[in-house]
């Protein structure tokens, strides 16, 4: 038999990348490439809505796990495509246990009262300040426990998909507890909180190189060294910017008072209309705004990341600006509300192709040299994460 | 058609390591050959061992795994599948490369609105069955929060009027009622001091009266006809088709937008839907039946019930805003009138002058 020499993939083994190395290039640079076609993807997306609406809801775990499979397989690196190994029953059961915890509670009232749903002290009250008043109690109290779980959920999700990535045969994994992560998300959130997000550059860099640096691929680990360079000038050029952007809201809502008072008191159904698409373009300003401004600490950070970010002897970048990131993020918020979700699939390709055109590999990759992976698997996917409704795939 | 000794190149890696190893591929009596030039790889996988890893589309390689094994072998030339595939029939189920994506996505819109339309037309003809299926306790559970829910979004600021004289003489005529048509409820009235004349049946038989409903419900006999339709709606559990209505509505909405936060919110939901949407006009032709049926039945006179329908339907003409609120979800027609004139039979008194002075003056302070 000949082990033949000719391309196999596309391109599969040029650069001097691999243990038959032809001509070496220092450093030579590889990039991820991705085949995907935004019609295959929207059958699949297709398929996944009519068997959800079927089945209520619970096809939709399996639907996730084809769009992923198909996503990372039409993603290569060296010519080689990765490989999603995740199952649809594991995200359903991951599901299960998430309900389970939050909704058993609830859940376990409902049954011990006789159907009653438990009064979860949400009841309107007569007086309306005292429901403002009760509903901040119960949100204050809430939010901690909110913030804990999405930072868990978050920290599970990745593990998942990380030990359900495999590349030439060999797994991806993730060492670490979720639940550490969760109390270092509450705490940085805390300090945001607390600092009105002046920390936000250095908690984002923390949590960031906490999560990466605990990623495997096969025996090897990936380091990151992240730290919050450069990232400050972004960050208060967004934080003034938005700020202003909510004086000038309010500006703009105390005089439009002021100078129209019949418009509140005595609204008809012509002048409250328009009272209520003025609120909402006072409302909307600053998050607009703020949402332009942060593309520039984004584009930054994701620098910084593939930047500090190394695997053995290869190193990563990332090309991406602040007219990229606004590229990418402003058309895929409007594709979505504008199309009531139908674009789903073409964001998807979309950011998939934002990743592969900017992501670069420098350094020799020793496919050779990796082994596979002897990092624990979770056995279940990440259904906490359904509750926080984020995550594109 | 056998394909023996058919063969191409490909990429194997072991599992162990990610090296890849250059081979040669070939269809071979005991299954799929792989082997290296170097003498490095040198496997054979059995067909009914083979598995797509995944879905192999047109012009694109297509990889092969062996079963519950890290082993990959990937193969550019996508024909080579089709000389595989007569010895490994299962592989069929991942090979798109022939499907057509027009044609798959025209045929998947339309099952989508296919689908969709079924829930449209079969959600309303099971609610009816499924409402049923629910146990009492349920339902008087779900009740009390619907009827608070309700009262918080319809009357917020309203007293609950609990005049003894006057909520005895209302019980009186709730059992006299209710004993006319034995049912499993066990039915209580809560009267609020508000102006709208209206009236509402929460499940489980907490029905709510307004003051506005009783100033001008013509008479003790309008009231009791008044009630004996809320109990009506109650015995054929119309609320209860809605609540599922509403929680088969949202599961179809849910699993559209992909969202499962919403069931967070499911029971306020529910009393929302169920305090703001309306009635069917068969269920209403309904309830109207049963309240004759039990007006008949107790001996009570249905003329008032006639008579408030009729003051109605002149008020709700004259654009009166204190009844828009009761027809907005019972909607008067003269019809309803000349239904109950038609089919009573009673002419007896609900309750006695004294008690339905009682009942006028429950809610003065």
């Amino acid at each position: 038999m000949q082990g033949g020499r000719g391309e196999i993939g596309r391109g599969a083994m040029a650069n001097g990348s691999d243990e038959s190395s032809a001509t070496p290039v220092w450093p030579p640079i590889h990039r991820l490439t991705h085949d995907g076609r935004s019609g295959e993807l929207f059958v699949i997306f297709l398929v996944n809505l009519a068997l959800s609406i079927l089945t209520l809801g619970i096809y939709r775990f399996w639907g996730r796990t084809r769009i992923r499979r198909y996503v990372w397989s039409q993603t290569s690196l060296l010519g080689e495509p990765l490989e999603y190994t995740g199952r649809g029953i594991e995200l359903f059961l991951g599901f299960l246990f998430a309900i389970a915890l939050i909704y058993g509670p609830i859940i376990g009232l409902f049954f011990q009262r006789g159907g009653e749903i438990p009064d979860l002290g949400l009841d309107p009250l007569p007086e309306a300040v005292a429901v403002l008043g009760e509903f901040f109690l119960i949100l204050l109290a809430a939010t901690p426990i909110l913030v804990l779980f999405y930072y868990v959920a978050l920290f599970a999700a990745y593990r998942y998909r990380i030990s359900r990535t495999s590349w030439l045969g060999i797994r991806g994994g993730m060492e670490g507890s979720a639940w550490s992560y969760g109390v270092l998300g509450l705490f940085y959130g805390f300090m945001n909180a607390i600092t009105l997000g002046w920390t936000k550059p250095w908690a984002d860099s923390v949590v960031f190189k906490y999560r990466l640096s605990r990623i495997w691929f096969g025996n090897e680990i990936f380091e990151s060294q992240l730290d919050a360079t450069g990232l400050y000038s972004r960050f208060t050029l967004a934080w003034i910017g938005t700020a202003v952007a909510t004086v000038a809201s309010i500006a703009a809502f105390g005089f439009l008072l002021e100078s129209n008072p019949d418009l509140f008191r005595n609204p008809t159904p012509a002048t409250s209309w328009r009272l209520n698409t003025i609120a909402t373009a006072i409302y909307l300003f600053p998050l607009i705004v703020y949402q332009l401004l942060i593309c520039a600490y984004k584009a930054a950070l994701v620098r910084n990341i593939a930047k500090r970010l190394t695997f053995g002897p290869v190193s990563f970048r990332a090309d991406v600006t602040f007219k990229d990131v606004f590229r990418l993020r402003i058309p895929n918020i409007l594709l979505m509300v504008f199309s009531l979700g139908f674009a789903y699939p073409y964001v998807v390709m979309r950011t998939t192709r934002f990743i592969t055109q900017h992501v670069q590999f420098h350094g020799d990759i020793r496919t050779a040299a990796i082994g596979q992976s002897e990092i624990e698997a979770p056995r279940y996917g990440e259904g906490l994460m359904e509750f926080f409704g984020i995550g594109m795939i | 058609m056998p394909a023996w000794g058919a063969a191409a190149d490909g990429t194997y890696t072991d599992g162990r390591t990610a090296r890849r190893h250059r081979v040669r591929a070939t269809v071979d009596t005991g299954g799929l050959r792989i082997e290296s030039g170097d003498g490095a790889v040198a496997e054979v996988w059995p067909f009914s061992d083979l598995r797509l890893v995944d879905e192999v589309y047109a012009g694109r390689p297509f990889r092969l795994k062996r079963k519950a094994s890290d082993e990959r072998l990937t193969v550019a030339e996508s024909e080579f599948l089709d000389r595989l595939r007569p010895h490994a029939g299962h592989l069929r189920r991942k090979d798109l490369r022939r499907a057509n994506v027009k044609v798959r996505a025209a045929g998947w819109i339309a099952a989508t609105v296919a689908v969709l339309a079924g829930f449209w037309f079969l959600l309303p003809l099971a609610a009816g069955p499924i409402a049923s299926l629910v146990p009492l306790s349920w339902e008087e559970g779900l009740g009390r929060t619907v009827q608070r829910q309700a009262l918080a979004l319809m009357a917020p600021r309203s007293r609950v009027c609990t005049d003894k004289a006057g909520r005895q003489a209302i019980e009186r005529l709730v059992q006299r009622l209710s004993a006319a048509k034995p049912s499993r409820y066990r039915f209580g009235v809560t009267v609020v001091d508000n102006k709208m004349v209206n009236a509402f049946a929460a499940p489980g038989g907490y029905i709510v009266v307004f003051r506005g409903l009783i100033d001008n419900s013509a008479g003790a006999d309008g009231l009791a006809g008044v009630m004996a339709h809320e109990m009506g709606h109650v015995i054929e559990r119309h609320g209860m088709e809605i609540l599922v209505k509403a929680l088969g509505l949202s599961f179809v909405m849910s699993a559209l937008i992909g969202d499962t936060s919403g069931f967070a919110g499911i029971g306020t939901d529910m009393a929302q839907s169920l305090a703001t949407s309306k009635f069917t006009r068969d269920a209403e032709r309904e309830a109207d039946r049963v309240a004759v049926e039990m007006l008949n039945r107790t001996g009570i006179s249905g003329r008032g019930l006639q008579a408030f329908f009729q003051t109605m339907a002149r008020k709700e003409g004259s654009g009166d805003s204190t009844v828009s609120r009761y027809f907005a979800s019972h909607p008067a027609t003269g019809g309803r009138a000349r239904f109950v004139k038609d089919h009573t039979t009673a002419a007896g008194a609900a309750m006695s002058d004294a008690e339905w002075q009682a009942v006028r003056r429950m809610c003065d302070r």
